[in-house]
């Protein structure tokens, strides 16, 4: 999928784990880690807004888009 | 009020099941009733004509005996494929939750009845025009076919499967929103 979901770094940075993060932005860890793992289909303002929150840093840092290379 | 819309569509899909309990009683007498049809057949003199839902088609009998075996077996054929169906349908009530209904399951189950209602009408429409001929060498049959609504109901529940196909894309979707 082009769009990259650099989570795992932002947190990393942030030095905070995902039940953290879960508890700050009010989202179950099966949805997070969805999100972690690139399976996600779509994102909610609301969650990237609560996401961008807890972790202080702009929805870019978050994602990426990589041209898929066929 | 989603809770009152819950419980009144569970109160529809019971009263649906009792139905469908019907239909399925019914055709499955029918299909007694031309069972012993048969068995009159072979065992003469069998005082059977009396009850209400066997036909009268001995005067096939004076015709041709291969005659009334045919139209016994193609009227059996269309009653078992029938209870079939309606089995297929309460099968699918009782698999459908109100909670999730769009899954592959029901979308099978639903194609499946379609391609059988196709079948029915198929063959409906060979007995049908069986009849018509018969009708006139052995005199009239008291036995109607209507093969119309078999094709209408197959292609409404085929499109009914596909819009549950888009259902469970949409579905699938939404539960990989975050």
């Amino acid at each position: 999928m082009p769009i990259i979901v650099n989570l795992d770094v932002m947190m990393a940075r942030r030095k905070m784990s995902l039940n953290e993060l879960s508890e700050k932005v009010n989202i179950t860890l099966a949805n997070l880690s969805i999100l972690k793992t690139g399976k996600a289909k779509a994102v909610r303002f609301s969650t990237l807004e609560a996401i961008c929150e807890a972790l202080d840093c702009q929805p870019g840092d978050i994602l990426e888009y990589v041209e898929d290379q066929k | 009020m989603k809770n009152k819309e819950l419980t009144r569509t569970q109160q529809v899909l019971t009263v649906m099941k009792f139905l469908v309990y019907l239909s399925i009683t019914w055709y499955f007498l029918k299909l007694v009733g031309i069972g012993l049809m048969g068995l009159s057949f072979l065992i003469r003199g069998l005082p059977l004509s009396n009850l209400f839902f066997i036909p009268d088609w001995f005067n096939l009998l004076e015709t041709n005996p291969g005659y009334l075996t045919l139209v016994i077996v193609l009227v059996m054929s269309v009653s078992l494929l029938n209870i079939t169906i309606w089995i297929l349908v309460l099968r699918l009530l009782k698999r459908i939750q109100l909670t999730n209904p769009f899954n592959m399951e029901v979308i099978e189950r639903l194609e499946r009845i379609s391609y059988l209602l196709f079948i029915i009408w198929i063959l409906s429409i060979s007995a049908g025009g069986f009849f018509a001929w018969l009708g006139e060498k052995a005199g009239e049959l008291n036995d109607s076919w209507s093969h119309g609504p078999y094709l209408f109901m197959a292609g409404l529940v085929f499109i009914i499967s596909q819009i549950f196909k888009r259902g469970v894309e949409l579905q699938s979707e939404n539960d990989l929103t975050v």
